[in-house]
């Protein structure tokens, strides 16, 4: 107490100068014309609209509310990173995959496009090549936060049979980013997270046989639970790398790899399977046994 | 004392404060209205130009990815870009000679930081860029491009009208520069008959490594190596001397980043190369004479100590010399399809020369190994067969040439491998070309139509 009353004296005195300051400098004011130009790039950046824009529009905007964001934009993706904007030639046979073979399994099990229209992420962010992380591992898609999609390496694509692998990741990005956006809307039980031990931040060192056999079904759904869930769904939904044949196998192929039906990987790898399906027939009211039939059926009626 | 001087500064201040103008604004115009006029003026500017603009992108021989920086070569490319619209542009690049052919994609002007010409949609400006190395063929490493950029910010301090014919650019992420000069019809009408593919694809069809330039009765040898360098050795009172320098190619021909100067003759580019099937010799003009380039089977002056520095330094350091693609033959790069061998062990990675891998302490004779590499469980493997020659190499006449001791593992016959060992063995053996501080080209001594480049990894 004593201290304060010893510097109370001086600073009574600077505070009325502040005051003074301050209201002395506001004691003028111009009057400022008011604006008649809107502030450069207000409402996003605006260029001469193609076809693309224009199949963006009609195929994404309309049905889905989706926005598509295919030209760079300084900022959006990860910065400072070596990343490629998506070639203009790939963008609209991407778009027609994501469409026919993710999409739309989804709207034949929900009866239409209301619950892709309420659910999926309404900016989709497209990238040629992937990101490339100083540990070697790449991204190949993210999810954030339930509002935004990025698929990376669109430049890859191709729909020809022989290409399939590639198709076949791409199909196990998109399922494994909208997974993540369903579990960001309605978390998946928490005894998901029991399941398994484990989860390791040095995923990328583990080979995907070798995590199978852990009771993940690929490496790097032991990164975490969320990893984990959603990998499940995807490798469900699409395949999963580096299974048997070693490239995009079928999730019963990769099962082959965790040493059996009786073998400890194999039945964490059930418990998982059976807590999905449950979570999409209680939360989604979706079957996922014939979502994942739809998903199949689309995926092989669209190679060439 | 004190009280006296802060009264005086508040009623400074106060004053001050009461002399308010209108700064917010310059020339009348709100920040926003000046951005607005400047990306107008910029965007005018670039279409102002009716024959396009020729543009050279220059490194700074580092590039950046998640904020870690990698050092390499620092390079300089060369394109013809012409704005067709406000969203389209149509380019040619020298960067590989698939793309002396038009092609079209996006562009958009922006305001950044600074205002940004942003290259928005894949072209040929993204290929050196990307972070795939199988895409980019750049030697930083898996994420890096060669440090080139896609995203420029305009960096004259001039306003965009003043600029006159040039315009220069900066790019946001490696800080590459970028030049934009207004072409001439010529050059438009050079670029889109096809002279760029001329100028890039006419010393491919030297088969021989060593290529001669012989211009006014001299002649020099010149070597483009991989990482986008030109070599020039000449030689001047009995003395060989050589410089290298970056180039680029445009459609008129090869142009030094950095001109030659070399015995009194300075050498600045080797314009409108012109391939000749029937003699096999490439003509061209140098400083406005005519000029030709022609294989050699052998090196203007041998580095006779080469082939000794090269094992030695391997040997000695413990280390080993790596190549990506194995042997380039008659034109062909792995010519024999290493990269693809699959009963190897693993994924070819890459193909290796160790010096003294074999020996007691294996329960070997001492050996070298000429062994592809593999990867096994995410590392690094030798492969399950390779061939042993006897260490050390022969290093007689200024070349090396080595000899079989035997093999590890059977050797597939006529596999890659096996034609490998073959080339390897070559009784007439290699020249050592030294291309850098720790790279080296080997260079079959007989035809000089076959050779391996060797790097060290470490």
């Amino acid at each position: 107490m004593r201290l304060i009353s010893k510097i109370l004296p001086s600073r009574i005195l600077i505070v009325p100068c502040i005051g003074i300051l301050a209201g002395m400098t506001s004691c003028k004011k111009d009057n400022f014309a008011p604006l008649t130009t809107p502030p450069v790039g207000l409402g996003g950046d605006d260029w001469k609209q193609d076809s693309i824009d224009v199949f963006i529009h009609d195929s994404l905007t309309v049905p889905y509310n989706v926005a598509v964001y295919y030209k760079w934009e300084p900022g959006m993706l990860d910065f400072p990173s070596d990343i490629t904007p998506p070639d203009a030639a790939k963008v609209i046979p991407v778009l027609k995959a994501l469409l026919n073979v993710a999409y739309a399994p989804y709207n034949i099990q929900t009866g239409s496009n209301v619950f892709l229209r309420r659910y999926l992420p309404k900016a989709l962010e497209l990238a040629g090549s992937a990101e490339y992380l100083p540990n070697g591992a790449i991204f190949l898609g993210q999810a954030e936060g339930g509002t935004a999609m990025l698929l990376y390496q669109v430049n890859y694509y191709s729909r020809k049979k022989a290409d399939s692998n590639a198709f076949k990741q791409m199909m196990h990005t998109m399922h494994h980013e909208f997974g993540h956006i369903l579990n960001q809307n309605v978390l998946y039980p928490v005894s998901f997270k029991t399941i398994s031990t484990g989860y390791t931040g040095n995923w990328y060192n583990i080979s995907d046989a070798d995590a199978r056999q852990l009771g993940f079904i690929t490496a790097y759904a032991q990164a975490a639970p969320d990893e984990d869930f959603v990998e499940m769904v995807s490798s469900m939904l699409s395949g999963g790398p580096n299974g048997p044949s070693g490239g995009y196998d079928e999730y019963e192929a990769l099962l082959s790899q965790t040493g059996g039906p009786s073998s400890p990987g194999y039945q964490t790898i059930k418990q998982k399977e059976a807590v999905i399906v449950d979570y999409f027939k209680r939360v989604w009211n979706i079957d996922f046994y014939a979502l994942r039939a739809t998903c199949r059926t689309a995926f092989v009626n669209y190679l060439q | 004392m004190n009280r006296t001087i802060i009264y005086i500064l508040v009623v400074m201040m106060a004053g001050a404060g009461c002399q308010k103008k209108d700064s917010d604004t310059i020339g009348g115009l709100t920040p926003d209205q000046r951005i607005a006029k400047a990306l107008t003026a910029y965007q005018s500017k670039l279409m102002g130009a009716p024959y396009g603009w020729m543009f050279l992108e220059s490194t700074t021989g580092i590039a950046y990815n998640q904020g870690v920086s990698q050092n390499g070569p620092a390079i300089t490319l060369a394109y013809y870009v012409q704005f067709v619209d406000s969203n389209t542009v149509m380019m040619f690049s020298d960067f590989d000679t698939s793309m002396s052919v038009a092609r079209s994609s996006s562009y958009r002007i922006k305001q950044l930081t600074r205002p940004a010409l942003i290259f928005d949609t894949y072209s040929y400006l993204h290929v050196p860029c990307d972070p795939d190395p199988a895409i980019s063929k750049s030697p930083f490493g898996a994420g890096y491009g060669w440090g080139t950029d896609f995203e420029f910010s305009f960096s004259d301090s001039t306003v965009p009208t003043d600029a006159g014919d040039t315009v220069h650019l900066l790019g946001n992420l490696n800080s590459a520069s970028g030049l934009l000069i207004k072409a001439t019809q010529a050059q438009r009408d050079a670029y889109y008959s096809g002279a760029l593919r001329n100028n890039t694809s006419a010393m491919l069809n030297i088969l021989e490594y060593f290529k001669r330039l012989t211009v006014n009765g001299v002649t020099y040898e010149v070597r483009p190596n991989a990482d986008r360098t030109m070599t020039v050795t000449w030689i001047s009172g009995g003395q060989t001397q050589s410089k290298t320098t970056s180039y680029y190619i445009t459609a008129t021909g090869i142009v030094f980043s950095t001109p030659i100067v070399a015995g009194g003759v300075t050498l600045s580019s080797i314009d409108n190369l012109v391939w000749d099937a029937g003699t096999q010799t490439i003509t061209a003009s140098v400083g406005g004479q005519s000029a030709t380039i022609k294989g050699a089977t052998a090196p203007f002056s041998n580095d006779v100590n080469a082939p000794g520095r090269w094992w030695h330094y391997a040997n000695d350091n413990g280390f080993y010399w790596a190549s990506w693609n194995g042997w380039h033959v008659n034109g062909v790069d792995d010519a024999y399809g290493v990269t693809k061998v699959t009963d190897a062990g693993g994924p070819f990675y890459q193909f290796a020369y160790i010096p003294n891998l074999l020996g007691p302490q294996n329960g070997n004779p001492n050996a070298d190994a000429f062994v592809p590499l593999v990867i096994k469980n995410n590392a690094l493997a030798l492969a399950n067969y390779f061939t042993a020659p006897v260490t050390p190499p022969s290093f007689a006449g200024g070349r090396i040439t080595f000899t079989e001791l035997g093999t590890v593992g059977t050797i597939p016959p006529g596999g890659p491998v096996d034609k490998s060992d073959q080339l390897l063995y070559n009784p007439a053996g290699f020249y050592l070309v030294q291309t850098g501080t720790t790279s080296y080209d080997m260079v079959l001594a007989s035809t000089a139509r076959a050779w391996i480049s060797w790097f060290s990894p470490f």
